[in-house]
C-alpha cells in the first residue's frame, strides 16, 4: 500500500537575530490513505510547523529542505499556483482557534460556498446548496437560515464545525488537523473529534492530527510520530505506542499524565527545558534531560525498528527489544 | 553516566526582536530641529542681523544679497530678521497654547479617568461633543467672540486642545487606575489625591506628552491659518502666518517671500511630528496618542 | 451582507440630541460676546433707530432661553434670521454659498481617496523602499499647509504656465468644464494632504489584516492572493478607512476655508470668514450651524456604513 503523505529528510530553518534555527530536523514520515495519523510533541517542538511546510504556508523567511511527496509529486518543489490548486481541495488544513479563523465580515455560508467555487466550476447557486448541506453534515442546525449569519453569531465549537466543514467542502484526501479542540471545552473537544473522526470515516479522507495531548490520540488515532525538538523519536500504531513506549522521551510523557500517577504525590515532571534550537545538542536532542543519556548519545541515534511498524530513535534500542536496565520509569501495567 | 535530572539550561525561544514604533532616528531629528527652533526662536533679537522693522523704500522687493540671504520685502525690511522674529511669535503661540491646553485638560482626564463612573461620564460627554467639532472651524468660532491678536489667538488654539489633552490622559488614567499597585497603595491608606499625583499621573503623562507634540506642530499649522486670513496675530507683528499673507500679493516679483515662510512651517511642523514619533516608543507603550 | 436598519435607527435617535446640544454651544458661545451685538456689528453705521431696529429684529431684549428656543423655532422651518448689513435672510446667503463647498470637499475628498487608497495598499503589499517612500509621503503630506500648497500651485499653473485660472468660479449647471477647472487646484491643495493621512491609515489597517489568522486560513483554502487582497482584506480595513474619512471631514471642512479665500471661490468658508470680520453675528451663527450639522450629518453615514461593512458593530459589539 502506497503512501498517501511521506515526507523524507524534512527540515526546516527559520533566520533569528541569533542565528538560523532548526526547528525541524530531518523528518520522516509516512500517512496512508484513510488513516487518522497523530503527531505528538509539546509546544514548540516543531509539529505545526511540519504541517505549515507541507501546505506551503510557511513565512517567507523560513528555508525548507527535503521532501514532502503527495499524489506522486514533491509539494516543496511545486510552484505557487500549484500549490495553490492543491490546498482546500486535495489537501486541506484546519486551525487551532475557531475564534479567528473565519472571516469576521462576511456569511458563514458563503465562506463555505467560497472553498468549493474557488475549485470547482460550478454556479454560485450549486455551490450554495452545496454549502448548506455541509453546514447540516456537521451538526449545525437550521442550516438554511444560518448560512447567512456572520461568525460572531456561533460559539466557538460551532465554528470549529464551520471549519471543518469548509475542509471537507471538496472531498480531500488529507486533512491536517493542528489542535483542532485544544481552544475547546472538554465536552465540545469529544463532539468535534467525534466529527471529525465519522466525516473522515465516511469518505476515506486522511488525517494528521497535530496535538499536544495523549488522550486525543489515544481516543481516535490509528497511527501515531512522537516528535521532540524538531525530530520524529518514536512512531507506531498508537496503540503500541501508548501502553509499550520505546523512547525515554515518550515514556516520560506518558508518566506525566495525572493519570498515571497512582501515588499521592508530585506529579512526574520532565526537568529540564527544550534545547535552544539556534544551537542545539550534537546527537540525540533529548539527551540532555535523558534520566538514561550515556556517551553513545553524543551521536544522532537512528530509527530502529521495534517490530509491527514500530520505531524509535534511541540507542538504548540498538542491542534489540532488551530495554535498558537503569530504567527508572517503571511500567505499571496501567 | 550523566545523573537523573541534570538539564542544560536552556535558552528561552529566540523571539524576533519587536520593531519599535519610531526608534532613535525620529527622536534625535525630531528633537534636533525643534530644540534648534526654539533656540532661534529666544535669541532672535541677537541673531537677527538686522532691525526687523527698519523700512527701506529703496530696498522694497529686493533680491536676496551675501549680507540680507532672504532679500527684502514689501516694505524693505530684511526678511531673514522678520523670519526670526516671526517664528517666535508663532512658536510662542504653539508653545504657550499646548502648555495652557495641558494645564487645564490634563487635570481633567486625570479625574475622569482615575474616578470613572459617572464623573467619567459627567466630564467627558462635553469633552468628546467637543471632540467632534472640526477643529479650525471651533478655532474661528472662538476667535468671533474673543477677538483678534497674539493671545486671543493663543487662548482660541488652547480651548481645542484641550479635549484632545483630556481624552488622552482620561485614556491613560483608566488603564492605570485599574492596576494593582494602586489598589495596594490605597490598601495602605494614600488618600485618593496622592494616589493620583503619585502613581497614576507619572504613567498617565507620557502619551500626553507625545500629544503635546504632535498638538504643537498643528497649533503651528493654525495660527498659520488664522493668521493668514486676517483674525490672528495682526500686523505688524510678524508671524508665519501674517509673513505668508503679506508675500502672498508678490508672487511674481519675489516669490521667495511666500516660499520662506512655508517652508519654515513645514520644517517647524515635521520636527514636531518626528520628534512625537520618536517619543512614542518611550512614552506611550500602549498606544493611546493618536 | 444586510443593511443594519436596526443601528441606522439608533444611531439617527442619538444624533438628534447631538445637533440640539450643538446648537446650544453655538448659540451660546457667540452670545457670550461682551458689549451690544448689535452696535458692533453696525460699527460706525450704528444710529440709535438702526440700533434699535436690529435689536428688536435679533430680540436681544429677551432672555437668553427664549431668544434661543426662537432662533430654533426658525431653524427647523428654515428661517436662519437675517444679515442686517446685507439686508438678505441668512439662509439666502448659505443656500448660495453651500453648493460651492460641498463641490470643494467632495472633489478634495475623491483626490484624497484616489491617490491615497492605491499608495496605502501598494505599501501594503510590497514593504521595503516603497513602504518607506509611503512614510515619507505622509509626513510631507501632514507637514506642509494646505493653503501654502494652494499657493505654491497658484503660482505654478497660474502664474508660471498660465494653464488654470488662479481664482473664480461659475455653476456647474452654467459652465461643466469652466467650473471643474476653477476647482481643480483647490481640491488639490485641500487633497493632497488628507491623501498622505488615508494612505497611512489604508496600509496600518491592510497590514494587520494580512497578518490576521483568517487570512492563514483563506490561504489554506487556496483562495488566490488577488482574492484574498481585494475581497477579504479590504472588507476587514475598510471600517478604519471609513471611520478616517469620516474625521478627515472635519478636517476638510476647516481648511476649505482658508482655501475658498485663497481661490476665490464663494462657499460657506468664505461667508464665514466675511461676517466674522464684519462681526455679523446672526450670520456666523447660522454658517456655523450648517457646517456642523453637515459634520454630523458625514459622520452618521460613516458610522451606517462602518456598521454596514462589520456586521460585529451591527450588533452592537466591538469592532
Amino acid at each position: 500500500m502506497s503512501a498517501l503523505l511521506s515526507a523524507e529528510g524534512l527540515s526546516v530553518r527559520y533566520r533569528t537575530p541569533a542565528g538560523p534555527a532548526s526547528v525541524v530536523d530531518r523528518v520522516d514520515l509516512s500517512i496512508a490513505p484513510g488513516e487518522i495519523f497523530g503527531l505528538v510533541g509539546e509546544s514548540g517542538c516543531g509539529k505545526t510547523t511540519f504541517a505549515l511546510a507541507a501546505m506551503g504556508l510557511l513565512p517567507a523567511d523560513a528555508e525548507t529542505s527535503g521532501r514532502v511527496v503527495f499524489d506522486g509529486r514533491d509539494l516543496l518543489a511545486l510552484d505557487d499556483e500549484e500549490l495553490r490548486r492543491l490546498r482546500g481541495d486535495r489537501i486541506s488544513m484546519i486551525f487551532q482557534d475557531p475564534l479567528t479563523s473565519l472571516d469576521p465580515t462576511f456569511p458563514v455560508g458563503a465562506q463555505i460556498a467560497e472553498a468549493i467555487l474557488v475549485h470547482r466550476d460550478v454556479t454560485r447557486a450549486e455551490a450554495r446548496r452545496r454549502a448548506i448541506e455541509l453546514l447540516e453534515s456537521v451538526g449545525i442546525p437550521d442550516a438554511a437560515s444560518r448560512y447567512r449569519d456572520p461568525p460572531h453569531r456561533f460559539s466557538g465549537g460551532m465554528r470549529q464545525r464551520v471549519v471543518i466543514a469548509i475542509a471537507l467542502a471538496n472531498e480531500p484526501a488529507l486533512v491536517l488537523a493542528d489542535e483542532p479542540t485544544t481552544a475547546l471545552d472538554v465536552r465540545v473537544q469529544a463532539q468535534i473529534l467525534a466529527l471529525l473522526r465519522r466525516r473522515c470515516d465516511e469518505h476515506g479522507t486522511a488525517v494528521l492530527l497535530v496535538t499536544h495531548d495523549l488522550g486525543v490520540v489515544a481516543e481516535v488515532c490509528d497511527r501515531v510520530a512522537v516528535m521532540y525538538a524538531g525530530r520524529v523519536v518514536e512512531t507506531g500504531p498508537a496503540a503500541a505506542v501508548l501502553s509499550s513506549p520505546a523512547h525515554p522521551y515518550t515514556k516520560a510523557l506518558l508518566a506525566a499524565l495525572p493519570a498515571r500517577t497512582r501515588q499521592r504525590g508530585a506529579l512526574e515532571v520532565i526537568a529540564g527545558e527544550i534545547p535552544d534550537l539556534v544551537t542545539p545538542p550534537p546527537g540525540c536532542r533529548f539527551a540532555p534531560r535523558c534520566p538514561v543519556a550515556h556517551e553513545r548519545c553524543s551521536d544522532v541515534p537512528a530509527m530502529t525498528a521495534l517490530g509491527d511498524g514500530h520505531h524509535g530513535a534511541c540507542w538504548l534500542l540498538d542491542g534489540g527489544p532488551a530495554r535498558a536496565a537503569a530504567s527508572p520509569v517503571e511500567e505499571d501495567g496501567s | 553516566m550523566s545523573a537523573a535530572g541534570a538539564a542544560t539550561p536552556a535558552a528561552a525561544p529566540r523571539r524576533l526582536a519587536r520593531r519599535r514604533e519610531g526608534g532613535t532616528w525620529s527622536l534625535r531629528v525630531g528633537a534636533g530641529i525643534v530644540v534648534a527652533l526654539v533656540l532661534v526662536a529666544v535669541c532672535a533679537s541677537v541673531l537677527a542681523p538686522h532691525d526687523r522693522d527698519a523700512i527701506s523704500a529703496t530696498d522694497v522687493l529686493g533680491a536676496p544679497t551675501p549680507s540680507h540671504p532672504l532679500g527684502f520685502d514689501e516694505a524693505g525690511r530684511d526678511v531673514l530678521s522678520r523670519l526670526l522674529y516671526a517664528y517666535r511669535v508663532s512658536l510662542g503661540v504653539a508653545l504657550g497654547s499646548v502648555g495652557v491646553a495641558l494645564l487645564v485638560g490634563v487635570p481633567i482626564g486625570l479625574v475622569a479617568g482615575f474616578y470613572g463612573r459617572w464623573i467619567d461620564l459627567l466630564l467627558m460627554r462635553p469633552i468628546d461633543m467637543m471632540l467632534a467639532f472640526p477643529a479650525l472651524l471651533l478655532s474661528f468660532v472662538l476667535i468671533a467672540v474673543i477677538g483678534t491678536g497674539v493671545r486671543a489667538a493663543i487662548i482660541a488654539i488652547a480651548a481645542i486642545f484641550i479635549p484632545v489633552f483630556a481624552r488622552v490622559v482620561r485614556t491613560a488614567a483608566l488603564t492605570v487606575s485599574s492596576l494593582a499597585y494602586v489598589d495596594a497603595a490605597r490598601a495602605r491608606g494614600a488618600s485618593n489625591l496622592s494616589i493620583m499625583l503619585r502613581h497614576v499621573l507619572p504613567n498617565a503623562i507620557g502619551p500626553a506628552l507625545v500629544q503635546a507634540s504632535i498638538l504643537a506642530g498643528i497649533a503651528i499649522q493654525i495660527e498659520a491659518a488664522i493668521s493668514f486670513v486676517g483674525l490672528g496675530v495682526q500686523p505688524p507683528t510678524p508671524s508665519l502666518g501674517v509673513m505668508l499673507a503679506d508675500g502672498r500679493n508678490f508672487l511674481s516679483q519675489a516669490p521667495w517671500l511666500e516660499i520662506v515662510p512655508g517652508c519654515a512651517i513645514a520644517v517647524s511642523v515635521l520636527g514636531f511630528i518626528l520628534l512625537a514619533d520618536g517619543l512614542r516608543g518611550r512614552l506611550d507603550p500602549y498606544g493611546v496618542s493618536r | 451582507m444586510r443593511i443594519p436598519w436596526l443601528f441606522l435607527l439608533r444611531r439617527l435617535v442619538l444624533t438628534i440630541p447631538v445637533l440640539g446640544a450643538m446648537s446650544v454651544v453655538v448659540f451660546l458661545v457667540l452670545h457670550l460676546v461682551p458689549g451690544d451685538p448689535a452696535r458692533t456689528m453696525l460699527g460706525l453705521r450704528a444710529t440709535p433707530e438702526l440700533v434699535e431696529e436690529v435689536r428688536a429684529s435679533m430680540r436681544l431684549d429677551e432672555s437668553l432661553p427664549s431668544q434661543y428656543l426662537h432662533w430654533i423655532e426658525g431653524v427647523v422651518q428654515g428661517d436662519l434670521g437675517r444679515d442686517h448689513l446685507a439686508g438678505q435672510p441668512v439662509g439666502e446667503i448659505i443656500g448660495g454659498a453651500l453648493p460651492v463647498t460641498f463641490e470643494l470637499a467632495f472633489l478634495s475628498m475623491l483626490v484624497a481617496l484616489g491617490v491615497g487608497l492605491p499608495a496605502g495598499i501598494l505599501a501594503a503589499r510590497r514593504p521595503g523602499r516603497v513602504r518607506r517612500a509611503t512614510e515619507g509621503f505622509v509626513i510631507l503630506g501632514t507637514s506642509i499647509p494646505d493653503f501654502w500648497l494652494g499657493i505654491m500651485l497658484i503660482t505654478l499653473f497660474s502664474t508660471a504656465l498660465a494653464l488654470l485660472p488662479p481664482s473664480g468660479y461659475v455653476p456647474f449647471a452654467d459652465d461643466p468644464i469652466g467650473n471643474l477647472r476653477y476647482f481643480v487646484m483647490p481640491a488639490l491643495a485641500l487633497g493632497l494632504g488628507q491623501a498622505a493621512f488615508i494612505a497611512r491609515t489604508t496600509r496600518a489597517a491592510v497590514e494587520d489584516v494580512l497578518r490576521a489568522p483568517f487570512v492563514l486560513f483563506l490561504r489554506a483554502k487556496g483562495v488566490p492572493e488577488p482574492v484574498i487582497l481585494w475581497r477579504h482584506a479590504l472588507r476587514n480595513a475598510a471600517p478604519q478607512i471609513v471611520t478616517v474619512v469620516g474625521i478627515l471631514t472635519g478636517v476638510l471642512l476647516g481648511g476649505a476655508i482658508v482655501i475658498e479665500t485663497i481661490f476665490g471661490l464663494p462657499g460657506l468658508g468664505r461667508v464665514l470668514i466675511t461676517a466674522i470680520e464684519q462681526r455679523n453675528y446672526t450670520v456666523v451663527q447660522g454658517a456655523v450651524l450648517v457646517i456642523a450639522a453637515t459634520f454630523i450629518t458625514v459622520n452618521l453615514v460613516t458610522d451606517v456604513l462602518v456598521a454596514w461593512l462589520d456586521p460585529r458593530v451591527a450588533d452592537g459589539g466591538a469592532a
